[in-house]
């Protein structure tokens, strides 16, 4: 597919993009798309489908660019709001609103923000590269991923939910299972079942994760700000220090973005995980092998820099698959697939020789658009740190009204826009009783592919249960699963015995029942 | 009883309602190895257990001057979900604009900021007339016109 | 008047509306300020260099006036999907061509297979011409699984479009050479042939109720694995994960040429010039023949004038040289039929997909 003339191709491919107008179009996907992060609700898929119509009449390069731009764009937006103001605004910043709004608060908002953008850069470089230089490879790596494999690797990122715990085993137990109940509504594919309806028509699309990240967070922050303005002293998140990262950031954030990096990349590539799903098994892998990961959850920077990392490396991980097979992983390349249709052109193993210019000025584009980033993001610091100072009223009302923005532009229903409100009061719930919802997003993310993926290997192996356990890879990942689980328990069992003579082995051992 | 007991009780509420619900899930009479209800029951049982746990094990009680112990300002909290009630129920009858100028200006008052009537007012018009015309102008998505007609 | 300590954030806000107003504005030429100059002009630069389609004569407006304003297509299905790049293509084909005056857009209405975007369409734009769905026949299928509140028959019916017929494929090293040896493995142990396709009750999964009712296979012995879409069920064929799939014949054609997937059978009445080689099911002793139709309908009560006007729109579009090539690099079959004719099929259709749902368990 790439021969030995991957340079040559790559120089050509520059050559192509280095023009006043694909540059042009490369900085208005990169303003875009940032613009569309930071906004809570909007995602690049629906952007994309908005903007394909006007892009009709251009050269599908120029699109492409732009698309390209957007795509990475809204993976280096979406920290902001979770990092500064505890909002995320898509399901795959969800994580890096903990330790991001918590380094906020102590003043290392500024830090917290360098460390994603720079984290995002190494890994859309990376990721590039990697794209270019792997992707049959890469292909092949994925295709060996049958339902077992998906199965073991979404209950690994599950266990992610042992570090998100917070202080109470069983309030996090139930968030899980709470997110994992909301993934159980709607039409069940395996079989067309409507399920937990009640009749309600617009229930049978189903919760999105984005609509329940987007409630539980931002429409429940807003609630929580309207029950405790008068009583609480403003909870001031200003700036302390440098808005650069210090130097032990740097040596804690390095490590953490070649970890996350490295998981988000592989997730992305394979279809149907996402950038979610990457995110929570980089804070996962952090909370393992961090130097500060007794710190996380508290505004560690490896919380950021490797989930951060790990959402851009997917995204850059989900262009494999659509480039190399025409395989969309995601909703934002499956609108990516539909626009290269519109140009009359279709992904594959021949795109690669077909369209050598568009498919080399893509990549090298890829490249120009994470420089562009970064040598947008970094200042832009300074400025999103102006965020803060917006006072608290106006700035909750904007996001509310954002936010429901996003929902009705999305499904074009305000069906939806009463189930945002309502999760903003199941959210709203939750903080105040001190559930951790970060959880519940993981398991409405996870839910519904966990439950398919589970059938898919039955059904496939027709009720063999050691499916999950004697193909290598599932094995592989089913073992890292058992000490994802295990590990946190058998520590608690060992603290606790070492407090006390008896062991409550029952209880600590309920955390997965 | 402590409030978290309290919770728990509804956690076990809502667990029983689910595998209630779980059953009203019709099984299909064509072959699945496993069918739409089982991971439903499993989760339904788990957070009915989850419950009984916190129930038994609810932890200390926060300490007092934690926000989760602060007692709430219900009024202010009701004023905010009636009024994002009232914006989803005018949406389409009173158009993007108008509605949102209502939620942006309102809210802000509800999150006390009395003082700034006029300053919030500007603010809500701006905000919503941009992104009504950066969204439904120029992007194309269809916001609804409403009374007013855009 | 506020102090300066309100400058800051003022600023950032204008910034945030800046930002989003270029954003905006250099996307949609006509509409940008003369401030963004630069950029309208690369745009209007790149319009004009896009090859030129066979301008075709716009229709002129009814009397009433209809239209004036740009025309809504509503894709009833996420972005990415058949309906969507269908209407995607239609919208495009209307604009370029020059058929429509005005401005056409797509739009999705997602969920349920299409039976939201169906019961908003029949709710919210009773009588307005300037709102036209997408469907087609999984949309037949879905509200009968799903026991919607809101059916066809309420909608005005304007024109079957495209057609795409079925195929039927195995991993390149799958045992099965023909149809035959795939039936033969099918018929001797049902469920250990799995077949990969989409959504339960969608077109891929009565094909393969079809072809088991066919086959003489029961059935509580299909063992269908239902994928979210067409890219992850061909992730499963590829990597030999299942032993079968079933999917439109355009969307694998490119697996297919690579040789990465065999094509077993399609499911036209006659073999097809895009599948060279490839046997019908009813060649292969499968009596089976399914086809995948699109088409359009309007919300109920369009007046007379209003829905001659959109048909005429669509039997122009559809003979336009531009739609005629849609068609080919699609591989999509012209199965043009337009309005009480439309109508009268989906009565038909009704029917039958009906039948087959209740026989696969579907359906009660």
């Amino acid at each position: 597919m790439f021969g030995a003339d991957i340079w040559s191709n790559l120089i050509n491919g520059f050559s192509v993009v280095l023009t006043p107008q694909h540059l042009l179009f490369v900085a208005i996907g990169v303003v875009i798309g940032t613009a569309i992060g930071v906004l809570p609700g909007i995602g690049p898929s629906l952007t994309i489908s908005l903007l394909l119509p006007v892009t009709f009449g251009l050269e599908p390069i120029s699109a492409f660019v732009m698309f390209g731009g957007i795509f990475y764009g809204a993976m280096y937006g979406g920290s902001t709001t979770s990092i500064l103001v505890n909002t995320p605004g898509e399901s795959s910043s969800v994580v890096t609103a903990i330790d991001g709004f918590q380094m906020a608060k102590k003043g290392r908002g500024g830090a917290a923000l360098a460390t994603a953008a720079i984290g995002s850069f190494f890994a859309g470089t990376f990721a590039t590269l990697a794209l270019m230089l792997m992707a049959p490879l890469l292909v092949r790596f994925a295709l060996q991923f049958g339902a077992p494999e998906y199965f073991a690797l979404m209950l690994l990122a599950l266990s992610a939910v042992t570090g998100l715990a917070g202080q109470s085993a069983p309030k996090a137990f139930f968030a899980t299972l709470l997110g994992l109940a909301m993934g159980m509504v709607g039409i069940d594919l395996q079989t067309g079942q409507a399920r937990f309806t009640f009749g309600n028509l617009n229930l049978l699309g189903g919760l999105d994760p984005v609509m329940v990240a987007i409630g539980l967070f931002a429409v429940g922050e807003v609630f929580w700000a309207a029950g405790t303005f008068k009583r609480t002293v403003e909870e001031s998140v200003t700036l302390r220090g440098s808005l650069l990262m210090n130097r032990e950031e740097w040596q804690r954030s390095w490590p953490a973005w070649i970890r996350g990096t490295l998981i988000g990349f592989f997730t992305g590539v394979l279809p149907g995980a996402g950038a979610t799903i990457a995110s929570f098994l980089s804070y996962n892998a952090e909370q393992r092998f961090a130097k500060g990961r007794a710190e996380l959850g508290q505004g560690a920077i490896e919380g950021v820099a490797g989930p951060e990392a790990a959402n851009n490396a997917s995204a850059g991980g989900a262009l494999v698959p659509l480039l190399a097979l025409g395989i969309p992983g995601s909703a934002t390349t499956a609108v990516m697939l539909v626009a290269f249709q519109i140009y009359g052109l279709r992904p594959g193993p021949l795109l690669f020789q077909q369209q050598a210019d568009l498919v080399w000025g893509l990549i090298a584009s890829l490249y120009i658009a994470n420089l562009a980033l970064l040598i947008l993001n970094l200042p832009m610091v300074r400025i999103w740190i102006k965020l803060l100072d917006v006072p608290k009223p106006v700035l909750y009302t904007g996001i509310l009204a954002f936010s429901f923005l996003g929902i009705y532009a999305d499904t074009q229903n305000t069906a939806s826009m009463f189930v945002l409100l309502a999760l903003g009061v199941v959210g709203f719930l939750l903080r105040r009783y001190d559930f951790p919802l970060a959880p519940v997003v993981l398991g409405a993310v996870l839910g519904p592919l966990i439950e398919q993926e589970y059938r898919r290997s039955l059904a496939i192996s027709v009720n063999d249960y050691t499916v999950f356990f004697t193909r290598p890879i599932s094995l592989v990942l089913m073992t890292l699963v058992a000490m994802a689980f295990l590990v946190p328990v058998f520590n608690a069992i060992w603290k606790a015995s070492r407090r006390r003579a008896a062991v409550p082995a029952g209880d600590v051992g309920e955390i997965e029942d | 009883m402590q409030t978290i007991r309290w919770v728990a009780l509804t956690i076990i509420a809502f667990g029983a309602f689910y595998v209630w619900g779980a059953s009203l899930i019709r099984e299909s009479t064509t072959y699945a190895a496993v069918g739409p209800r089982f991971i439903p029951n499993a989760i339904g049982i788990g957070i009915v257990l989850s419950g009984l746990w916190l129930f038994a094990a609810p932890g200390a009680p926060p300490a007092p001057d934690t926000p989760q112990r602060m007692s709430l300002d219900w009024v202010s909290i009701g004023l905010m979900a009636g009024l994002v009630l009232l914006y989803i129920l005018v949406f389409r009858w009173l158009g993007y604009i108008g509605s949102t100028i209502l939620l942006l200006w309102a809210g802000a008052q509800i999150l006390g900021d009395r003082s700034h009537l006029l300053r919030d007012g500007v603010i809500a018009v701006m905000l919503a007339a941009t992104i009504y015309l950066v969204f439904s102008r120029l992007l194309g998505i269809n916001l609804p016109q409403g009374l007013i007609g855009f | 008047m506020q102090s300066l300590r309100t400058l800051p954030w003022m600023a950032a806000l204008m910034l945030v509306v800046a930002v989003t107003l270029l954003a905006g504005c250099t996307t949609v030429p006509s509409a940008a300020p003369a401030g963004e100059a630069a950029a309208t002009e690369a745009a209007t630069e790149a319009v004009s260099a896009a090859p030129d389609a066979a301008a075709s004569e716009a229709l002129a407006p009814t009397a009433g006036g209809f239209p004036n304003k740009a025309l809504q297509i509503m894709a009833p299905a996420n972005p990415g999907g058949g309906w969507d790049t269908t209407a995607r293509l239609l919208a495009q084909a209307l604009t370029e061509t020059g058929i429509s005056p005005v401005p056409v857009e797509v739009f999705n209405v997602p969920g349920a297979g299409g039976t939201i975007g169906l019961a908003q369409l029949v709710s919210q734009n009773s009588g307005d011409p300037y709102t036209i769905m997408m469907m087609g026949r999984v949309m037949v299928g879905s509200i009968l699984t799903n026991d919607a509140p809101v059916t066809l028959a309420e909608t005005t019916p304007l024109a079957r479009l495209t057609a795409e017929y079925e195929i039927v494929v195995v991993p390149k090293d799958s045992p099965y050479q023909t149809m035959q040896d795939l039936v033969a493995a099918f018929q001797a142990d049902p469920r250990s042939i799995a077949w990969a396709g989409g959504s339960a009750g969608g077109t891929d999964h009565i094909l393969v109720g079809q072809i088991a009712k066919a086959v003489g296979v029961a059935p509580d012995g299909i063992n269908y694995i239902a994928y979210s879409g067409g890219g992850e069920a061909a992730a499963a064929i590829l990597g030999g994960q299942v032993a079968a799939g079933v999917s439109g014949i355009g969307e694998w054609s490119d697996f297919i040429a690579s040789g990465e997937m065999r094509a077993l059978a399609v499911s036209s009445a006659d073999p097809l010039e895009v599948t060279p080689g490839v046997p019908t099911l009813t060649e292969s002793g499968v009596d089976v023949v399914l086809l995948n139709w699109r088409g359009l309908v309007g919300p109920p009560n369009l007046s007379d004038e209003d829905k001659a006007w959109l048909i005429a729109a669509l039997t122009a579009v559809n003979a336009s040289e531009q739609w005629q090539e849609v068609l080919a690099t699609n591989g999509w079959d012209d199965v043009f039929l337009s309005g009480d004719e439309f109508g009268a099929y989906l009565a038909e259709e009704d029917t039958t997909i009906s039948a087959v749902l209740k026989e696969i368990g579907l359906v009660q």
